[in-house]
């Protein structure tokens, strides 16, 4: 007995050192993407002005080179825009727990991607979906992410088609399910791509590579998980849980 | 309005930030006069130097709220406590979005947060009119104010 209690000591010693250095980390991250966002700014704006000054005074290889350092003065600027957005997401703060109208969250989410999906001329479906307490705008982050990336990785044979579905998981929870006809993803990298910055396609697809990480962040902060199931060349099933009633 | 001289005291450490803010200035058409404190000490210390009838009273103080090495809200302290400045009007520009920076920023006695935005067109664009607005309230119903 005594060995237990000794035990149990040092598991909530550690725990607490853990959370400590977590929050730390949390801190860190947050003043140096904040503190490199003046440095970034000023980059981005004098490239641009140079751009316009003096473009003409410039040969073309000149040219290019300003026109580099603007679009990684733009990229940084979107990296460090979205670190800030990952660590305001994963850190419990005092934002409304309510119950909430999935599908009016999927509405938001599909209005938010109007013009990517009249660009795509994707098909999105979306079932009947509960209501369930959570964060709602943590939820509108997730559709989003899930079904903006079901059309931003699209196959280039076939129209994109979306659908939106919900059914009971185990343990008294929602499961979430995304759908898509994409170009899918192999199985060796079903886990790396919820990892901030991991990201499997280089040039032709825009992204900072954290919209999956923000996502697993948004859903475990509420106290569910997030995976993918898929076939290469075939499509890609996103699919998270959700307590039916809050825990986290 | 045209070719009236506002007087501008902007309070900002970054020099990149004075060349935009002056740009913006020109984006906008107002004719002014700058004077520029680089840290919390001096603009205190400008500050509390204006006097009843002193002709170079500013107009609007421009605090940027991310002052290294003390903290901006004494600007806006000092400025509400000096009844010479009761007419000036007061705004501070930043680069933080952070929703609990505005409202700290607006509880100290700011009348409106301006932000900072990357991109060269919008910043010009969203200070210059912002400025125009504080300047000339009534004139400025539309977006994008410029005084001409």
């Amino acid at each position: 007995l005594r060995i237990n209690a000794e035990l149990e000591k040092r598991v909530a010693e550690r725990t607490a050192d853990l959370i400590r250095s977590n929050d730390a980390l949390r801190q860190f991250a947050w003043a140096a993407s904040h503190d490199l966002q003046e440095p970034t700014r000023m980059v981005l704006a004098y490239s641009q002005w140079l751009g316009k000054s003096s473009s003409s005074k410039l040969d073309e290889k000149e040219q290019n080179m300003l026109a580099s350092v603007e679009q990684n003065g733009r990229r940084l600027q979107a990296l460090l825009e979205a670190i800030r957005e990952y660590i305001y997401i994963s850190e419990s703060g005092d934002e409304q727990w309510t119950m909430v109208d999935c599908n009016s969250v999927v509405r938001n989410a599909l209005a938010n991607l109007e013009g990517v999906i009249a660009e795509s001329e994707a098909a999105v479906v979306c079932e009947p979906l509960p209501s369930v307490e959570s964060i709602e705008i943590l939820l509108i982050q997730i559709f989003q992410n899930l079904i903006g990336n079901a059309i931003k990785y699209r196959a280039e044979d076939r129209k994109p088609t979306v659908s939106v579905s919900c059914c009971n998981g185990e343990d008294g929870t929602y499961l979430f399910s995304i759908t898509d006809n994409g170009i899918g993803i192999e199985s060796q990298h079903k886990d790396y791509i919820f990892h901030v910055f991991k990201r499997l396609h280089g040039r032709g697809y825009s992204g900072t590579g954290i919209g999956l990480a923000i996502c697993k962040a948004a859903v475990e902060r509420m106290g569910g998980r997030i995976w993918v199931d898929s076939e290469l060349g075939k499509g890609s099933i996103f699919r998270f849980s959700l307590p039916q009633t809050r825990t986290a | 309005m045209r070719g009236q001289l506002y007087r501008i005291l902007l309070v900002e450490d970054n020099p990149g930030d004075v060349i935009l803010v002056e740009e913006s200035l020109h984006w906008a058409n107002v004719q002014f006069e700058l004077t520029h404190c680089d840290t919390v000490k001096s603009a205190v210390e400008t500050i509390k130097r204006y006097g009843p009838g002193d002709p170079a009273v500013p107009d609007l103080l421009l605090l940027d709220y991310n002052l290294p090495a003390g903290e901006s809200r004494e600007v806006l302290d000092v400025a509400i406590t000096n009844p010479v400045l009761v007419g000036m009007r007061k705004a501070v520009i930043t680069s933080s979005m952070s929703p609990r920076d505005r409202e700290n920023a607006l509880r100290s006695g700011a009348e409106c947060v301006i932000s900072k935005p990357a991109e060269l067109d919008l910043f010009l664009a969203q200070v210059g009119t912002a400025i125009v607005k504080l300047l000339v309230p009534s004139d400025t119903a539309g977006q994008d104010a410029r005084l001409d």
